[in-house]
C-alpha cells in the first residue's frame, strides 16, 4: 500500500502528571482499513486515542491527516476534519432523548442529510427506533455503547475511533456489535478499535499494533497476530 | 510531593512566618503600618477558616462577615457589658460562631453550588440586620464603642504587645489549618467533594465532613471576631457587610485555596493593594478591580495553587509499572482477619421489590447469600445487576422486602452504617477521589479506624503522629498488595483505567470488610489481567471475605463462583452452581446467546 495514509501519527508521546501513558508512539490507517490496538490495561491505548482526537494534548509527536498536520487542534475541531471518536465508557448525554443524542452527533450536517442518516441507523440498531423517544440514561449499557456508536457514525467521520466496545457488555450483546462494525467497515468507513477482547478485535479486524507499558511492541496482520506466540500466551489465553 | 519532603518544607515555612512576625516591628516603626499589619493577621485567620471550607470541603460561603461580625459583637458586648477580659471573651466568641458554623452547615444536607452559596449570603445578611435593629444589644447603626484596650492576666497590652499576641494567634491558627488539612478530618472533607457515594461506601458520612468544615472555619472567625473588636475599640454594622465576606472568598481564592499558604497571601494582596492604590484617587477600584481579574485569569488555581502546578509541571516524568498481584503481605492479613467473626457475613434476601415510578427494577428477589462463598450475578444489560448491588449495600432503598445481613433487617439503613458493618463495594465505573494521590485514597478508606480525635489532630500530639504512620504503613502494604505501590504518589485520575480498578478494591478492603461486593472487576481487562484478578478474588475468598461479584466474563464466573444467580427483566431465573445454571435454557436464551462468539 503506497497510497497516502488517512492518519499517520509519528512518535505520539502523552504524559499525565508525572505518569507517562505513551512514548513514541506511530501508527499508520489507510482508507477503508479496521485496525485495533490490543494490549493490557495501562499501556496506553486509550491515551493514543485521546491525542488524536484531541482531547488530551501529547507532549511530543506529529499527527498527520491525509498528509496534512492536524498536530495540537481542539477535539471539536478534529470532528470538523473527519476523526470522531466513541469514548470509553460511553458518555451519552443521559438527560435527552435518544433522537436529541443522534441529532446533536449530527451537528455539523445537514439536517436533512442528517435526518436520512438517521433512517439509516435505526435500520442499523432497531432497538435505538424502538427507544428514539426514551431519556439515553435510562437504555441499558449495551443500548448505550449502540447509541454512542451511531453518534459517532452520524458525524459522517473519514475515522471512527471507538474505544473499548465490550466494556460492561453482556456476550449476547456482543455476538450482536461486532458484526456492525464489520459491516460498518465493508461499507467503507475506517475504523480503528481499541479493545480488550483480543480474541474478538483479531477476528474482525484486517490489521492490529500491540502495545505494552507504552510502546507499540508487536504489529502485523491480524491473521499474523493469532497465530504470533507472544500475542497467544499473553492476549489469547492460549499456550502457543 | 512525598510526605518528607512536604513536612520540612511546612517546618521551614513556619520558621519563616515565625521570624518574620517577630523582625516585622522592627522595620517599621509607624503605628499606622502596625495596624495595617495586625488587620492583616485578623483577616488571614478568617481566610484559613474558610479555606476549610473552600478549599477542602469544596463549598462557597458567602457568609463569613456574618460570623465574623457574631465574633466582635460576642466580645464586645462581654466586655462592656460583663467586663470580660480578652481570653475569657474570646473563648465565648469561639464557642457561639461554633453553633453557627453548625446551623450554617445544615443547608449542606440538601444544597450545594450556588444554592448554598445563596443561603450563606442570606445569613450574611440577616445577622447585618439584625446588628442594626436590636439596638437595645448591638447599639443599632453606632453600634457599641469603647470598649476597653486590650488586657491579659490583668496587665494591659500596647500596641507592640497587642501585635504580639496576634501573630501568636495567627501562628497557632496557622499551624492547627495545616494539621487539619493533612489529617483524616482533611482527607475526608476533600474526598466527600470528589465523590460522595465514595466516601459512604467506606463508612464516612459526608455531611459530618461538611458540618466539621464550616464549624472550624466558623470557630477560626470568632477568634478574628474577637481580635477585631479589641483592635478597633469599637464594632459597627459597616465593617460586616456582603462586600466583606466577598473580599474573604477572594482572600481564599485569589491566594490559592486548598493550599497552606494561599490564605495567607490573599489576605496580604487584598489587604495591602487598596492601601498602594490610594494615590489613583477615583481610579483606585478600576485599577483594583482590573489586577484581581488579570490576576485570576492568569493564574486560576491562585497564586499559591499556580506555583505548586508549575513546580509539578516540570518534575522529571517516568513510567509507573504496575507489578504482579496478589502479593503475599503480612500486614494486610492482619489487617482483614481483624473481624474473626466472618461467618456471620451472609446476606439474606426475601421478597426484594425496587420500583423506580412505574419501572420494576427488581422484582421480590429472594435469595442467600452464603457466609464466604463467591457469589455471582450475571445477566443481560439492563437486567437490574447494579440495582440489586446498590440495595443490599444501602445505595437504594428497596420499595418492598428485607435483607437480612448478620440476622439484623439492614433494609434502609443508610450506606455508611452497612459499610461500617462491613460490608464493602466497588462501581461499576470507578468511583474514586480522582484529584488526591493513590496513597491517599486507601487513607481515607481507614478513616472509621483511627482513634485519635480532633483535639489530637489538631495539636498534633504524639498519640496522632503514631496513629499516622501506622495507616501509612497499612496502606503502603494494601498498595503492594494490589501491586500499585510505585504508584502511590500519583494522583488517582492519572491512573489508567484498569489500575483504577484495583485501587478501588483496596480502598474498599482499608475497611476490613466482611462482605466485598465487586462490581465489574473484570470489565476492559486482558485475559491475563483476568488470571491475576481471578487469583486475586481466590486469595479474597481463602481470607473468609464473602464475595458478591457481578461480572460478564463467563468463563472466570464459571471458574470461580459457588453459586450463580441469573436475572434478567429484574426476575431470577436461575440460580445455582455454575454448571447448572451454564445448561439451564431460559439462560442461554436470554444471556449467553448462541454458541460461538463468547466473552473470551
Amino acid at each position: 500500500m503506497n497510497k497516502v495514509p488517512l492518519l499517520e501519527i509519528i512518535d505520539l508521546s502523552v504524559v499525565y502528571g508525572r505518569v507517562e501513558a505513551t512514548r513514541n508512539v506511530s501508527i499508520k490507517v489507510y482508507p477503508g482499513e479496521f485496525i485495533s490496538i490490543i494490549g493490557s490495561n495501562g499501556a496506553g491505548k486509550s491515551s493514543t486515542l485521546k491525542a488524536i482526537a484531541g482531547v488530551v494534548r501529547p507532549s511530543k509527536g506529529s499527527i498527520l491527516l491525509e498528509g496534512k498536520s492536524v498536530q495540537g487542534l481542539p477535539s471539536h475541531e478534529m470532528v470538523k476534519k473527519g476523526i470522531v471518536l466513541v469514548p470509553e465508557g460511553r458518555y451519552v448525554f443521559a438527560d435527552q432523548s435518544v433522537e436529541d443524542n443522534l441529532l446533536l452527533g449530527g451537528y455539523l450536517q445537514v439536517r436533512s442529510i442528517v435526518n436520512t442518516s438517521i433512517e439509516e441507523i435505526y435500520e442499523l440498531f432497531p432497538r435505538l427506533k424502538e427507544r428514539k423517544d426514551q431519556m439515553a440514561g435510562s437504555l441499558s449499557g449495551g443500548e448505550q455503547q449502540m447509541l454512542a456508536i451511531a453518534r459517532g457514525i452520524i458525524a459522517k467521520p473519514k475515522l471512527l475511533m471507538i474505544d473499548e466496545v465490550s466494556l460492561g457488555l453482556a456476550p449476547k450483546i456482543l455476538q450482536f456489535l461486532f458484526p456492525v462494525l464489520t459491516h460498518l467497515n465493508k461499507s467503507g468507513l475506517s475504523i480503528l478499535l481499541v479493545e480488550q477482547l483480543a480474541t474478538e478485535a483479531l477476528a474482525i479486524t484486517s490489521r492490529a499494533y500491540v502495545m505494552e507499558g507504552g510502546q507499540i511492541t508487536i504489529s502485523g496482520s491480524s491473521k499474523e497476530l493469532r497465530i504470533d506466540p507472544r500475542v497467544m500466551e499473553a492476549y489469547l489465553g492460549k499456550k502457543a | 510531593m512525598n510526605q518528607r519532603f512536604f513536612n520540612t518544607y511546612i517546618f521551614w515555612l513556619t520558621i519563616c512566618l515565625f521570624l518574620a512576625i517577630i523582625l516585622i516591628p522592627n522595620i517599621i516603626n509607624n503605628a499606622y503600618q502596625l495596624r495595617v499589619l495586625m488587620l492583616l493577621l485578623i483577616y488571614a485567620v478568617v481566610a484559613l477558616g474558610l479555606n476549610l471550607v473552600v478549599g477542602l470541603a469544596g463549598l462557597v460561603s458567602l457568609g463569613q462577615a456574618g460570623l465574623l461580625a457574631i465574633g466582635a459583637y460576642t466580645a464586645a458586648i462581654l466586655a462592656t457589658r460583663f467586663g470580660f477580659e480578652f481570653i475569657p471573651s474570646m473563648l465565648v466568641a469561639m464557642f457561639i460562631t461554633g453553633i453557627f458554623g453548625v446551623i450554617l452547615a445544615y443547608p449542606t444536607l440538601r444544597v450545594k453550588g450556588v444554592y448554598l452559596a445563596v443561603i450563606t449570603i442570606a445569613f450574611g445578611i440577616v445577622v447585618e440586620n439584625i446588628a442594626i435593629e436590636w439596638s437595645s444589644v448591638t447599639g443599632g447603626t453606632t453600634g457599641i464603642s469603647s470598649i476597653p484596650k486590650i488586657a491579659l492576666f490583668g496587665h494591659s497590652l500596647n500596641d507592640t504587645a497587642f501585635y504580639y499576641l496576634i501573630g501568636t494567634i495567627f501562628l497557632i491558627a496557622f499551624i492547627a489549618h495545616y494539621n487539619i488539612k493533612n489529617s483524616r478530618f482533611g482527607r475526608s472533607m476533600r474526598a466527600a467533594t470528589q465523590s460522595e457515594i465514595a466516601v459512604r461506601s467506606i463508612g464516612i458520612n459526608p455531611i459530618t465532613a461538611r458540618t466539621l468544615a464550616f464549624t472550624l472555619a466558623a470557630i477560626f472567625t470568632g477568634v478574628a471576631g474577637a481580635l477585631y473588636a479589641y483592635l478597633n475599640s469599637y464594632v459597627n454594622p459597616d465593617t460586616f457587610r456582603f462586600l466583606d465576606s466577598l473580599r474573604y472568598l477572594l482572600m481564599v481564592i485569589l491566594g490559592g485555596s486548598g493550599t497552606v499558604l494561599g490564605p495567607l497571601i490573599g489576605a496580604s494582596i487584598l489587604t495591602y493593594i487598596p492601601e498602594l492604590f490610594q494615590k489613583f484617587g477615583v481610579w483606585q477600584y478600576f485599577a483594583y478591580g482590573a489586577l484581581l481579574t488579570l490576576v485570576i485569569f492568569i493564574m486560576p488555581l491562585g497564586i499559591v495553587g499556580t506555583i505548586i502546578f508549575w513546580y509539578n509541571k516540570f518534575q522529571p516524568k517516568r513510567v509507573c509499572n504496575s507489578k504482579p498481584w496478589p502479593t503475599t503481605e503480612p500486614l494486610v492479613d492482619a489487617l482483614i482477619n481483624q473481624n474473626k467473626d466472618k461467618n456471620n457475613a451472609s446476606l439474606s434476601i426475601e421478597k426484594m421489590t425496587v420500583k423506580f415510578g412505574g419501572l420494576i427494577a427488581n422484582n421480590n428477589i429472594t435469595e442467600d447469600i452464603k457466609s464466604g462463598s463467591i457469589h455471582a450475578i450475571i445477566g443481560p444489560n439492563g437486567a437490574g445487576k447494579s440495582t440489586f448491588l446498590n440495595c443490599i449495600s444501602g445505595l437504594y432503598k428497596p420499595t418492598g422486602g428485607t435483607i437480612f445481613f448478620d440476622e439484623k433487617n439492614i433494609v434502609g439503613l443508610p450506606m455508611h452504617s452497612l459499610a461500617k458493618m462491613g460490608i464493602a463495594r466497588t462501581f461499576q465505573n470507578t468511583e474514586l477521589f480522582s484529584q488526591m494521590t493513590v496513597l491517599e485514597n486507601v487513607l481515607v478508606g481507614f478513616h472509621t479506624q483511627y482513634k485519635t480525635g480532633l483535639i489530637a489532630t489538631l495539636m498534633r500530639l504524639p498519640s496522632f503522629i503514631k496513629e499516622e504512620k501506622e495507616f501509612h504503613e497499612l496502606a503502603k502494604a494494601l498498595l503492594r498488595y494490589v501491586g500499585l505501590d510505585e504508584y502511590a504518589d500519583e494522583e488517582a485520575r492519572n491512573l489508567p483505567f484498569g489500575h483504577q480498578r484495583r485501587l478501588e478494591i483496596a480502598r474498599a478492603l482499608a475497611i476490613s470488610p466482611k462482605i466485598l461486593m465487586l462490581d465489574e472487576p473484570a470489565a476492559g481487562l486482558t485475559h491475563s489481567e483476568i488470571e491475576d484478578l481471578k487469583r486475586f478474588i481466590i486469595s479474597l475468598s481463602d481470607k473468609n471475605i464473602t464475595i458478591v461479584l457481578v461480572e460478564h466474563h463467563v468463563e472466570m464466573i464459571m471458574a470461580l463462583s459457588n453459586t450463580v444467580t441469573v436475572l434478567d427483566y429484574g426476575i431470577v431465573i436461575a440460580s445455582g452452581a455454575p454448571s447448572q445454571v451454564q445448561e439451564n435454557p431460559a439462560v442461554i436464551e436470554a444471556y449467553f446467546g448462541s454458541p460461538g462468539v463468547t466473552n473470551e
